[in-house]
């Protein structure tokens, strides 16, 4: 799936490298942009943090463009730059909160619950059959719960099964061995599917044996 | 890995003795064969590792009673298999050996069977949902015309005046000026207190913060300056105010004084707005006593 495109990143990669020229630089961001920004939404959870997110990373890839030295594919290089930048804004977030004179929150966790501006502040409805929830509230029930995982879990669940990158990609993404890596996808999922339960307890009817 | 015509039968029997069930006659002739085919004796290997491996696991839910062997088919197998292993299975990340181990105890686990069913409903729901995508095109507005540092659009605004000061350099170079005037109008006015001692940003802006100080810090941002610096330009108190989002994200890329970066990046958020008292930042106290500051500004003592 990554074959085709990679193709055609080197080759404008190569294009730019050679002629400098920033339309050519900007046909090859595009590519990315929206890429960037659904990963960093799911990540963030904001809207607002997510395009800051697109915005740094294109100007950091620009800064550092001499530096990609082919050992990983382009995109896991655009996205490792995207997510340090999205560890940037949750630090960024968490000061902006620690400098806050608000009574202190023991429920309030770093990695956990991003703000969001999207996702419905409304209280969850009442848990019930799959069957009668329509698609825009399963989005909306599955969207909510990803942010409740721990950011480690999440990050890896977005660029894997959402964004499609391998594990190995995964690793030089967040920079995680492999294992690391396999062993939060499945905690992830696990929890997630824990969340999911009440809403949609379908998933969990079990086999019964063979 | 080639695979003459003597492997191909070999390999099937490969399992079947790890799992004791070949006769004596049988057996000899596996390891016969193994000693001599490099590509038997790894698949052997491998396939004995992570047999190992099941076997060595702490069983995870199921209380069935682990009976290692396969031996008794009446009794289905406990499953203590790696909990990231039907994960992995699923996602086509394993090796070929341990795809076959998998697969072959999810014929006889409906435990993991039953795993691997909701892993599948749980990623088809991730897969589906919405690719979002931005509503404006954001690369238009980026500059990419300057080799070095890049520009965006609000900071290209503020180039004018100064081509030696790259636009992410602004905020600091902003506040260093601020700091800068700051210093100066404090000498050149009434008697107050001076703001500081030794020039340093991070510094004086907090210190400019108390309130006593405050308004007479305020109305010196942006005013002119005896000093040749074309702050002015860069230091309206509006603009620096609206571009605390980027100044704090483009810290790093910022000449700093002696201070550390993070200090810079609250100060000068404060300049232009109300600057409340930040009482952890005034460090001389602190750092009287030896305690430094860490990488978030937060104090950086050592139990």
């Amino acid at each position: 799936m990554q074959e085709a495109n990679l193709c055609d990143d080197e080759f404008l990669l190569d294009k730019f490298r050679a002629g400098k020229d920033p339309q050519v630089f900007k046909t090859l961001l595009r590519r990315f942009q929206d890429r960037i920004y659904n990963a960093a939404f799911r990540i963030l959870g904001n809207a607002e943090e997510a395009e800051e997110v697109v915005q740094e990373t294109c100007i950091k890839i620009h800064q550092s463009i001499d530096k990609f030295n082919r050992n990983s594919s382009f995109a896991a290089w655009v996205f490792r730059i995207a997510h340090n930048s999205c560890l940037d804004m949750i630090r960024i977030r968490q000061r902006k909160k620690s400098m806050r004179i608000v009574p202190f929150d023991p429920q309030a966790d770093e990695e956990s619950a991003p703000e969001s501006n999207v996702v419905s502040q409304a209280p969850d409805p009442s848990p019930g059959p799959a069957e009668e929830l329509d698609k825009q509230e399963r989005e909306r029930i599955i969207a909510e719960k990803l942010c409740l995982l721990p950011e480690s879990q999440r990050t890896v669940l977005v660029l894997h099964d959402i964004e499609g990158f391998s594990y190995i990609e995964v690793a030089e993404i967040v920079g995680e061995k492999m294992g690391t890596v396999r062993s939060r996808i499945h905690y992830g999922r696990q929890k997630l599917k824990e969340l999911l339960e009440p809403y949609f307890f379908s998933q969990t009817v079990s086999q019964g044996s063979r | 890995m080639s695979i003459n015509g003597n492997c191909k039968d070999y390999s099937e029997l490969l399992d079947a003795y790890l799992d004791d069930e070949l006769s004596a006659d049988e057996q000899s002739r596996v390891e016969l064969h193994v000693q001599s085919c490099r590509d038997c004796k790894n698949t052997l290997e491998e396939t004995a590792a992570l047999l190992q491996n099941l076997k060595s696991m702490p069983k995870k839910k199921s209380a069935r009673q682990l009976d290692f062997g396969f031996l008794d088919n009446s009794v289905s197998p406990a499953c203590n298999l790696e909990s990231s292993s039907i994960d992995a299975y699923f996602d086509n990340e394993l090796s070929d050996s341990e795809r076959l181990a998998v697969q072959k105890h999810l014929d006889t686990c409906p435990d993991c069977t039953a795993r691997l069913a909701d892993i599948n409903s749980l990623v088809f729901e991730l897969k589906a949902l919405p690719k979002l995508s931005l509503k404006a095109d954001l690369i238009e507005k980026l500059d990419f015309t300057r080799q070095a540092e890049t520009v965006s659009t609000e900071a290209a605004n503020y180039k004018k005046g100064s081509q030696r000061h790259r636009t992410v350099w602004f905020g600091i170079g902003g506040a260093a000026a601020a700091a800068v005037a700051m210093f100066f109008m404090v000498q050149k006015g009434p008697q107050e207190t001076p703001l500081v001692e030794n020039f340093s940003v991070g510094k004086e802006i907090v210190k400019a913060s108390k309130p006593a100080n405050s308004e007479r810090a305020e109305q010196s941002v942006g005013t002119d300056l005896p000093v040749g610096e074309t702050a002015k330009d860069k230091v309206p108190a509006a603009l620096l105010a609206e571009d605390n989002q980027k100044e704090k994200r483009i810290e790093s890329a910022a000449v700093i004084t002696s201070e550390k970066k993070n200090k810079n990046t609250i100060a000068e958020s404060e300049v232009g707005t109300e600057l409340a008292l930040m009482p952890d930042s005034d460090d001389t106290a602190a750092e009287a006593l030896g305690i430094g500051t860490d990488e978030d500004g937060l104090y950086d003592i050592k139990i």
